[in-house]
């Protein structure tokens, strides 16, 4: 059970916590230089209590701009932005706001130890916890206890965001504004911060990830957002199941059976729209949707085809992203 | 005030090497120079040989160049003002943090010279005028500190320091200009409008002195002339301007770069 800053007292006199309101952004428009470059196009959306959502979009989308109006590091043109039903630079959004930008700086003289410390006091946490909160912090983002007293500047990049990720997480905040934050990591880094954003988001978290990879945001979120030219552009419930388009990877042991690539072609047939490649062990199919591909399996496994393997080739996500750039392209 | 900010500047400070020695040397010069003039002067054995408090100025410049600049150049005053901490409450505490710590430096330096007295002249121990002087510095360290805050805050990086060299360079523009002014309306005797003008030019080079050197004469002060509030006042105005219209400024800055 977390423990949150903000609390009321119900008819019982018991202390319960405020609940959340969500994230409401209506019609923003943020434009720099002057009105030339128009970052934010009256963008609105709506992130829900204890929802992971996820942004999308090409570079210069405007998705680092929405976050930083977010913060309020930035000041909307137009429009408005309620967190929590305050403001986003109001001293009680601070409070409950964690934030991880893309390209993290660090007082490269300070120990990570130090760089915690230093966020635990201007959160305004208690100095009895310190210490304990912080290291139970650099331990949770998995960052090795040889290097919390080595100064930042010995980082590498993955143990920079990594400390960045702790820091966001000070001060126990309510929502998570993420941008990027895998970026840099090794494979081992990028499963920790994954793993981690799961915890979070059963901790009961609202989540906002800016991510260029698209297989975190899909196993991390309930929603997502596409952002193009600085507005919304198509929303996903990614719990919500739809049939589209599949496009599988299939293996058999081609040594286990007498079977050809010729049979697989002839039993496949029925099933799929497209075989774009096949070998004597190996086929790239594509199928309609996922009855297409229970049916598939079904009658490869009838007509005795040892099958070791099938695996979809890209997640819903990228195919979503890959047919939104192809309808533009059409357009 | 945020402990956090304050200490968090003292440590920056301490962690560069460069200012680190400029201090040191800034804190040796006048106590060698002094102790150098003692040896080679016997009627400076029996007074108290102690630098002007000006030389306070130094100290606040040497630990507010850039205390504010630099966290704007580097991206790292944006994740501090996203925590539960006003813009005020910063620029105070960085104020405080650089008063304080040159206040410090200032009184040591005192203090070191005055001692260098007191082992030549015993009797000179207690003497009063270092104990005015003292607090003179920690005065002008505060005054100071403001108007290089304000300075840092409306640039990035170390530019504040360009930005004093410009106010400087217009003072002593000014000055020259404006005594060229009064002389020639002098030689065309032309009285009414030289006192004018004169008036005039006084008070905006008060104005850059009152800016450039917060200084109070306490001395004077504790004497109970009147015309020693005057200092007063001007630094007590300085200081509550500069502070207010760092604010404002940081206030309405955005702090992303998102932009780029």
């Amino acid at each position: 059970m977390r423990v949150l800053d903000e609390v009321t007292i119900n008819a019982n006199g018991v202390l319960e916590p405020l609940p959340s309101k969500g994230i409401v952004v209506s019609g923003i428009t943020k434009t720099y230089k002057g009105g030339k470059v128009k970052a934010l196009n009256n963008l609105s959306l709506e992130v829900l209590p204890g929802e992971a959502l996820g942004l999308v979009g090409p570079n210069g989308a405007g998705k680092t701009t929405l976050l930083s109006c977010l913060m309020g590091f930035l000041r909307t043109d137009s429009g408005s932005i309620l967190i929590d039903g305050e403001a986003p630079d109001a001293l009680l959004t601070r409070r409950i706001l964690g934030y991880l930008p893309e390209r993290l700086t660090f007082d490269r003289w300070m120990t990570g130890r130090d760089y915690m410390q230093f966020h635990h006091e201007l959160a305004g946490m208690p100095e009895s916890t310190r210490k304990a909160d912080c290291e139970a912090l650099l331990t949770k983002v998995e960052l090795p206890p040889s290097s919390w007293s080595v100064a930042v500047k010995k980082y590498s990049r993955g143990m920079l965001q990594r400390l960045g990720f702790a820091q966001a997480l000070v001060g126990n905040p309510r929502y998570l504004l993420l941008d990027e934050p895998a970026s840099g990591m090794d494979p081992t880094g990028v499963m920790v911060v994954r793993q981690l954003l799961k915890t979070l988001k059963e901790d009961g978290l609202t989540i906002l990830l800016n991510s260029h990879q698209l297989d975190q945001i899909e196993k991390v979120c309930d929603r997502v957002i596409f952002i193009k030219d600085g507005t919304v552009s198509r929303v996903e419930d990614l719990n919500e199941k739809i049939e589209q388009e599949e496009h599988l990877v299939i293996r058999w042991l081609a040594s286990a059976t007498s079977l050809s690539r010729e049979d697989f072609g002839r039993v496949a047939q029925k099933e799929c729209l497209a075989i774009t490649e096949i070998n004597s062990d190996f086929a790239r199919v594509s199928t309609a949707g996922s009855a297409a591909t229970v049916n598939l399996i079904k009658a490869l496994v009838t007509a005795n085809f040892p099958i070791s393997e099938v695996r979809p080739e890209d997640t819903r996500l990228e195919r979503l992203f890959i047919n939104s750039n192809k309808e533009e392209l059409t357009a | 005030m945020n402990r956090a900010v304050c200490i968090t500047t003292w440590r920056e400070f301490k962690a560069n090497k460069v200012r680190v020695i400029l201090l040191t040397l800034l804190f040796l010069g006048p106590i060698v120079m002094f102790t150098l003039q003692r040896c080679g002067s016997p009627e400076g054995l029996n007074r108290d040989l102690l630098s002007h408090p000006l030389m306070a100025s130094f100290f606040t410049l040497l630990w507010a160049s850039g205390v504010i600049g630099r966290e704007v150049q580097n991206g790292t005053i944006a994740l501090v003002l996203a925590r539960p901490i006003t813009i005020a409450n910063y620029v105070i505490s960085k104020w405080f943090a650089v008063g304080f710590a040159a206040s410090l430096c200032a009184l040591e330096a005192v203090f070191c010279e005055h001692i260098i007295s007191a082992v030549n002249c015993p009797s000179l121990l207690w003497a009063p005028e270092v104990l005015a002087n003292g607090f003179e510095r920690v005065i002008l360290c505060f005054g100071t500190a403001a108007f290089l805050v304000l300075l840092s805050s409306l640039v990035s990086g170390l530019k504040d320091l360009a930005l004093l060299a410009g106010f400087g360079f217009v003072f002593v523009l000014y000055n020259a200009f404006a005594h060229t002014v009064y002389a020639m309306a002098v030689s065309t005797a032309h009285i009414l409008d030289s006192n004018f003008a004169l008036q005039c030019g006084r008070m905006i080079e008060n104005l850059f002195v009152a800016i450039l050197f917060p200084y109070v004469p306490l001395s004077v002060f504790l004497s109970g002339n009147l015309f020693a509030y005057g200092p007063v006042i001007s630094l007590l105005t300085l200081i509550t301007c500069c502070l207010s219209f760092s604010i404002w400024v940081l206030t309405h800055r955005e702090f992303s770069y998102a932009a780029d």
